[in-house]
């Protein structure tokens, strides 16, 4: 453990969700911008928290966007939403994991 | 335009995607036949596309045993739908083994012809699409559907993912007309999700798709609801297997569910209803 407490870490997964959906929605979308927004999920899973806290997660979500955009950018659609959805639902599931419940 | 190289499913499970779909493999009960409930096969107008032959190279490399396949919003659709649901007929002659054909129809044109013409031809559904052919669910003429289907003992699978905003209110009435109606809710109801687990989770008729369906909004259906009143579906050509199935079955993982469970999503459950 890192020391980061849950909260911090959840705030940051929380944004970087954020970021994703953007991204995903833009691509949906097919706005001009995707490619930016695409950009900034891709900035903001770049930062690392105290410690290294998180850094499973966000390295694998580093790698997936990193496909995707690459894939986006050649116009292969489907294997870059595939990895933005993937990259979403790492994301959505340790921010679940990290509030501590299970069924 | 997709093509075939960027639908194809290695592209889907190599690189940062390799390791994804080594889990998700791992994660499928041993003997699960797992059953695509939410498929298409066609063209769409706009301009994606999955013929026979891709659609079976996609479920042989996943492991996917059998699919639902309807048609796209076909641009040569015409008011009854009747050439793509051929083309999908068509598929399924081709591969009985592995399609489970439903046909599409248009509510805002007369739609008893094509009806009559494809349950006596031997379609196993319809699937509906109140986005792509803009009704609601409660509008007359396609409650007038919901009752002709429910009398044919003919499942219906309706679009109720994105883009939607109505899903339960409408549905109420459709039960209230045809209360026999054998429903598969496509993509959960994704905004509607728990509102609709609460009016139709007890309804033995119903059963909810996941396809498409981020994992944190599985997850809540998988709280929410019983396990039985889910099945697995992957929107191909908009969504794909590898990540369908991680984004299931990594829900169902986070929620607890057995390995009997898991294994009812992915095929017992929408199998008990289409054999």
């Amino acid at each position: 453990m890192s020391g980061v407490s849950a909260r911090l870490r959840t705030g940051h997964l929380l944004r970087l969700c954020r970021y994703l959906d953007m991204a995903i929605i833009s691509m949906w979308a097919s706005s001009g911008r995707a490619h930016r927004t695409l950009g900034m999920a891709q900035a903001c899973a770049g930062e690392t928290l105290p410690g290294g806290a998180e850094e499973e997660t966000l390295g694998k979500v580093r790698e997936l966007l990193a496909e995707a955009r690459e894939f986006y950018r050649a116009g292969d659609f489907a294997p870059a939403m595939a990895r933005m959805r993937v990259a979403a639902d790492l994301c959505s599931l340790r921010i679940i994991e990290l509030a501590g419940e299970r069924r | 335009m997709a093509t075939e190289a960027e639908q194809s499913v290695e592209v889907l499970t190599s690189g940062a995607m390799a390791g994804i779909w080594e889990w998700t493999r791992s994660q499928i009960p041993a003997g699960t036949r797992i059953f695509d409930a939410h498929a298409h096969i066609g063209v769409d107008v706009d301009g994606r596309r999955m013929t026979a032959d891709g659609m079976r190279s996609r479920m042989r490399a996943a492991g996917v045993e059998r699919s639902i396949v309807f048609p796209l919003n076909d641009p040569n659709a015409r008011e009854d739908f009747s050439e793509p649901n051929d083309v999908v007929w068509d598929a399924y002659e081709r591969h009985p083994e592995f399609f489970v054909p439903f046909f599409r129809l248009n509510p805002h044109y007369p739609y008893e012809k094509e009806f009559e013409r494809c349950v006596e031809r031997g379609f196993a559904g319809l699937k509906l699409h109140p986005v792509s052919q803009d009704f609601e669910l409660d509008d007359p003429p396609v409650l007038r559907l919901f009752e002709l289907a429910a009398e044919a003992q003919l499942p219906v699978l309706i679009h109720a993912g994105f883009a939607m905003e109505r899903v339960v209110e409408p549905l109420r009435r459709a039960f209230e007309r045809a209360p026999d109606l054998r429903l598969i809710i496509g993509h959960a109801a994704m905004v509607e999700l728990v509102e609709a687990a609460r009016a139709f989770g007890d309804v033995p008729s119903v059963i909810f798709e996941t396809s498409v369906v981020s994992a944190h909004d599985l997850y809540v259906l998988f709280n929410v609801i019983s396990p039985e009143k889910v099945c697995y579906g992957s929107d191909i050509p908009y969504g794909d297997l590898p990540s369908t199935l991680h984004s299931t079955l990594a829900a169902a993982r986070a929620a607890g569910l057995s390995d009997a469970e898991i294994s009812g999503v992915l095929c017992g459950n929408i199998g008990r209803w289409l054999g």
